[in-house]
C-alpha cells in the first residue's frame, strides 16, 4: 500500500486542478501566478493529458496516452525525472555496477550527471545533428530538418521494454534513441466540440524512456514539451482565445502536511479567476488532492489490504484454537508431571504461569522466526520469482493485474513489530485456557492419572 | 509436643452414585524425629491420610495442625510452601520426571523454591547440596542418567534425595517398598531407619507389617479410624 502510494504520489502534484474535459480550461497561467503566491505552495505548472496516435519508425502504430509536461518544472513537482532510463536510472546503474570497468572517478561522475539531471530533466536530443539528419537524406525540401524535430520520452512499455520471464530487462538499447516517431492528436475546440478530420502530426525523436514502475503510465504514455502539444491541440492562445491546458500539478513547501485546506484555497483562486475572466463552464474543472485523484486506485488497493488483514485475522484466530487445542493435549499428556510438580511445592499459580510462559515462548521463537523467514522471502522475492522464471519458466506476477512491474519488497517496521506481537498474544492467548485447566488440578488427582 | 497432629478428620469419595467414606473423625499426632508406621488393608484410607496431613489435599472437616496452624483451611500459597519446605514424600510409583536426569530431578523442590533471579544466585551450591544427597545413597555415578536408566531401588533413592533437597521436618512415605522385591525393599528401609537416627521425622504408609516393625509406633487405620495394632 505504501508502495502503491509512495509511487502515485510520485507523479503528479500535491494538488492537482484538473479539466473534466479534453478541451481543458482556459486562464490557467494567472491561477497558477495567484496559486504559487500561497505561502505553503512550491511550484505549480500546467499539464496536458490527452489521447493519440503513435507511430515509431513505421514498426509500430498504437493508441497512447499523451503527456504535456513543462520539463523544467517537472522536477520541482514529483520524482517522474527518476523514472528516466537515460537521464537516470541508467548513468546510477552504471555507477554501481561493479562488472564495468569504471574508476572511482568515473562512476562518481556518472552519480553526479544523474543528481544534476534530476533537476535538470530534458526533452534534449542526445546524438549529434547528423546522426538525425542522416537517417532521411532524401527529405523535401523546405521540410523540417529531423535534427530539428522535439525530443519525446515513452514509456518502457511502449517501446516494448519489458521484463522478460527471468525477470531481466529486454529490448533496451541505444538504437531506441534514434527512433523516429510520428505522434497524433485530435484537436478539441475550447466549445468542446471534437473534429475527427483536425488532427496534427508531429515528427519526434525518443531522447528517454521512462519507467515509474506504476504499468498504467509505463505500458501506454509519451510524454512530449507542453507547448508543443498546447498548439498541436489548438489548445494555445490565439485571438479571442486564451490558452488552455487540462491540467495544474501543484507541489507544496516542505512540512506543508494539510492538503485539502491547500486545495480549498486553489479552489478558491480558480473559481475566483474564472469568474473574473468572465468564463462560465458547464463542468468546471475540479480541485482535488493526489488522493482524491487516485481515490480510485487507492480505494481498490485499501480494500485488497482489508480483505487480506481480514484473512490474516481468521488465520489468527485458527491459530489460537490450533495452540489452545495443542497445549490441552499437551497439559493432558503432562498431568502426572503437574502432580509431581505441585507435590514438591508448585503452586497453581506457578503451574500456570510455566504453560503461559511456554505459550509465550512459542509465540516470540515462532515470530522471530517467522519475521526472519518472512522478511528474507520479501526482500528477495523478486529474485525468488525471477529464479522461478528461471526454472519453470512462469511468470507469477502480472504487472497487468498488480499495477507495479516488480513485486512490492520493502517490509514495514511497525506492520512486523505488530504482526510479531499479535503471534505473541495468539499463542499466549490459546495458552491461557489449557494452564488454568493445569493450575486447578488436584495434585493427587493428577498423581494417579493414567 | 506434637510435630504435625490431625483431629476428626473426614474425607469421603464418589464411586460412581455411592459415596465412601475413607476417613472418620480419625485423629493422628506425631511427635518431632519420631517414626510411625501406619498400617492397613488396600483401600483402607492409608495414603488418603498421608496426602491430607502433607497438604496434597484437604479434608471435609476436622484440623491438621502444624507449626501452630490449622494447615487444612490455608490457602494454595501457603500449602504449597509448606510442601515445598516442611514436608517430603515419597511415592510408591516414584514419581520422577522422566525427561529429566538424577540430578535435576533431586533438584525440582529446590528449583520450584526460588524464583528465577534467585536460582541463578543459588544453583551452584543447590547442586552441591543435591550431588552430596545422591552420593549419600550410593548414586554418585548416576547423575546424569534418566529415571528410565535406573532400577527401581535407584528411582526410589532418587524420589528419597528429591524429598529431601529442602530439609523438611516430616517426610511421608507411601509404600516406599510397594513396588520393589524384597531385597531392594529392604535397602529402602535401611534408607529411610538411617534418616530416622538422623533425627528425620517420618511417617510411613504400609500394608507389610513386617516394615512396620521397624517403625517406633505403628498405627493402624480401621474403619476410617486409626487405633493401635
Amino acid at each position: 500500500m505504501r508502495m502503491f502510494r509512495d509511487s502515485f504520489q510520485g507523479l503528479s502534484g500535491a494538488v492537482i486542478v484538473q479539466s473534466q474535459s479534453l478541451s481543458g480550461f482556459p486562464h490557467y497561467d494567472e491561477m497558477i501566478r495567484r496559486i504559487e503566491k500561497l505561502p505553503t505552495v512550491r511550484v505549480a505548472a500546467p499539464q496536458i493529458q490527452t489521447f493519440g496516435l503513435i507511430n515509431i519508425d513505421n514498426q509500430k502504430n498504437a493508441g497512447v496516452q499523451v503527456i504535456g509536461l513543462e520539463i523544467d518544472k517537472i522536477g520541482q513537482i514529483n520524482r517522474f525525472p527518476q523514472s528516466l532510463f537515460r537521464q537516470y536510472q541508467g548513468l546510477i546503474e552504471a555507477a554501481d555496477d561493479s562488472k564495468l570497468d569504471l574508476s572511482q572517478e568515473q562512476r562518481r561522475s556518472l552519480r553526479a550527471q544523474a543528481a544534476e539531471n534530476l533537476t535538470k530533466p530534458s526533452f534534449a536530443l542526445p546524438l549529434p545533428a547528423a546522426a538525425y539528419d542522416s537517417r532521411f537524406p532524401n527529405r523535401r525540401p523546405g521540410t523540417t530538418p529531423p535534427s530539428e524535430w522535439s525530443g519525446m520520452i515513452a514509456g518502457a512499455g511502449v517501446l516494448n521494454i519489458r521484463k522478460d520471464e527471468t525477470g531481466k530487462i529486454v529490448n533496451r538499447g541505444e538504437f531506441l534513441y534514434r527512433l523516429p516517431t510520428r505522434l497524433t492528436v485530435i484537436n478539441v475546440s475550447d466549445r468542446g466540440t471534437l473534429d475527427l478530420t483536425d488532427k496534427a502530426e508531429r515528427n519526434y525523436w525518443i531522447v528517454d524512456d521512462s519507467r515509474t514502475k506504476v504499468w498504467q503510465y509505463d505500458s501506454n504514455t509519451v510524454y512530449v514539451p507542453f507547448d508543443l502539444l498546447q498548439k498541436d491541440l489548438n489548445m494555445a492562445a490565439v485571438e479571442n482565445s486564451p490558452a488552455r491546458t487540462t491540467e495544474i500539478h501543484i507541489a507544496l513547501k516542505p512540512g506543508v502536511k494539510d492538503l485539502m485546506a491547500v486545495r480549498d484555497e486553489v479552489e478558491k483562486i480558480v473559481a475566483a479567476v474564472l469568474e473574473e475572466k468572465g468564463v462560465i463552464m458547464g463542468i468546471p474543472p475540479v480541485v482535488q488532492t493526489w488522493e482524491q485523484s487516485q481515490a480510485k486506485w487507492l480505494g481498490a488497493i485499501e480494500k485488497e489490504v482489508a480483505l487480506v488483514t481480514t484473512l490474516f485475522s481468521m488465520i489468527s484466530v485458527v491459530s489460537v484454537f490450533l495452540i489452545f487445542c495443542i497445549f490441552y493435549m499437551i497439559v493432558a499428556e503432562k498431568t502426572k508431571d503437574i502432580g509431581i510438580i505441585k507435590s514438591v511445592g508448585a503452586t497453581s499459580a506457578g503451574v500456570a504461569v510455566i504453560f503461559i510462559g511456554y505459550g509465550c515462548a512459542i509465540g516470540i521463537a515462532g515470530g522471530a522466526m517467522g519475521l526472519a523467514l518472512g522478511w528474507s522471502v520479501v526482500h528477495n522475492i523478486n529474485y525468488l520469482h525471477q529464479k522461478m522464471g528461471d526454472l519453470l519458466g512462469i511468470q507469477i506476477w502480472n504487472p497487468e493485474v498488480y499495477a507495479f512491474d516488480t513485486i512490492p519488497n520493502v517490509v514495514d517496521p511497525k506492520s512486523a513489530v505488530i504482526i510479531v506481537g499479535v503471534a505473541i498474544v495468539s499463542s499466549v492467548v490459546g495458552a491461557i485456557i489449557p494452564a488454568m485447566h493445569a493450575a486447578r488440578l488436584n495434585p493427587v488427582d493428577a498423581l494417579r492419572f493414567e | 509436643m506434637h510435630l504435625i497432629s490431625a483431629e476428626s478428620i473426614n474425607k469421603s469419595f464418589k464411586m460412581g452414585d455411592a459415596v465412601v467414606t475413607v476417613l472418620k473423625d480419625c485423629d493422628f499426632a506425631v511427635k518431632a524425629g519420631e517414626f510411625v508406621a501406619i498400617e492397613g488393608r488396600s483401600g483402607s484410607g492409608k495414603s488418603t491420610l498421608l496426602h491430607l496431613l502433607g497438604c496434597l489435599d484437604r479434608p471435609e472437616a476436622g484440623s491438621i495442625r502444624y507449626d501452630n496452624r490449622d494447615i487444612a483451611a490455608l490457602g494454595d500459597k501457603e500449602r504449597s510452601a509448606y510442601r515445598n519446605n516442611d514436608f517430603g514424600f515419597v511415592f510408591q510409583f516414584y514419581h520422577l520426571l522422566p525427561e529429566l536426569s538424577v540430578l535435576e530431578n533431586t533438584l525440582l523442590g529446590a528449583f520450584v523454591k526460588h524464583s528465577v533471579g534467585e536460582w541463578l544466585r543459588v544453583r551452584h551450591p543447590q547442586r552441591e547440596k543435591a550431588k552430596a544427597l545422591l552420593e549419600q545413597f550410593g548414586l554418585s555415578h548416576r547423575l546424569k542418567h534418566r529415571p528410565g536408566q535406573l532400577s527401581g531401588g535407584e528411582r526410589q533413592r532418587v524420589a528419597i534425595a528429591r524429598a529431601l533437597i529442602n530439609g523438611p521436618k516430616v517426610l511421608f512415605a507411601d509404600e516406599p517398598t510397594g513396588n520393589l522385591d524384597t531385597e531392594t525393599g529392604l535397602q529402602i528401609m535401611a534408607v529411610l531407619n538411617k534418616l530416622h537416627t538422623q533425627g528425620q521425622t517420618l511417617v510411613m504408609v504400609t500394608h507389610d507389617r513386617s516394615l512396620a516393625k521397624q517403625a517406633d509406633r505403628t498405627l493402624l487405620l480401621r474403619d476410617g479410624k486409626l487405633v493401635s495394632p
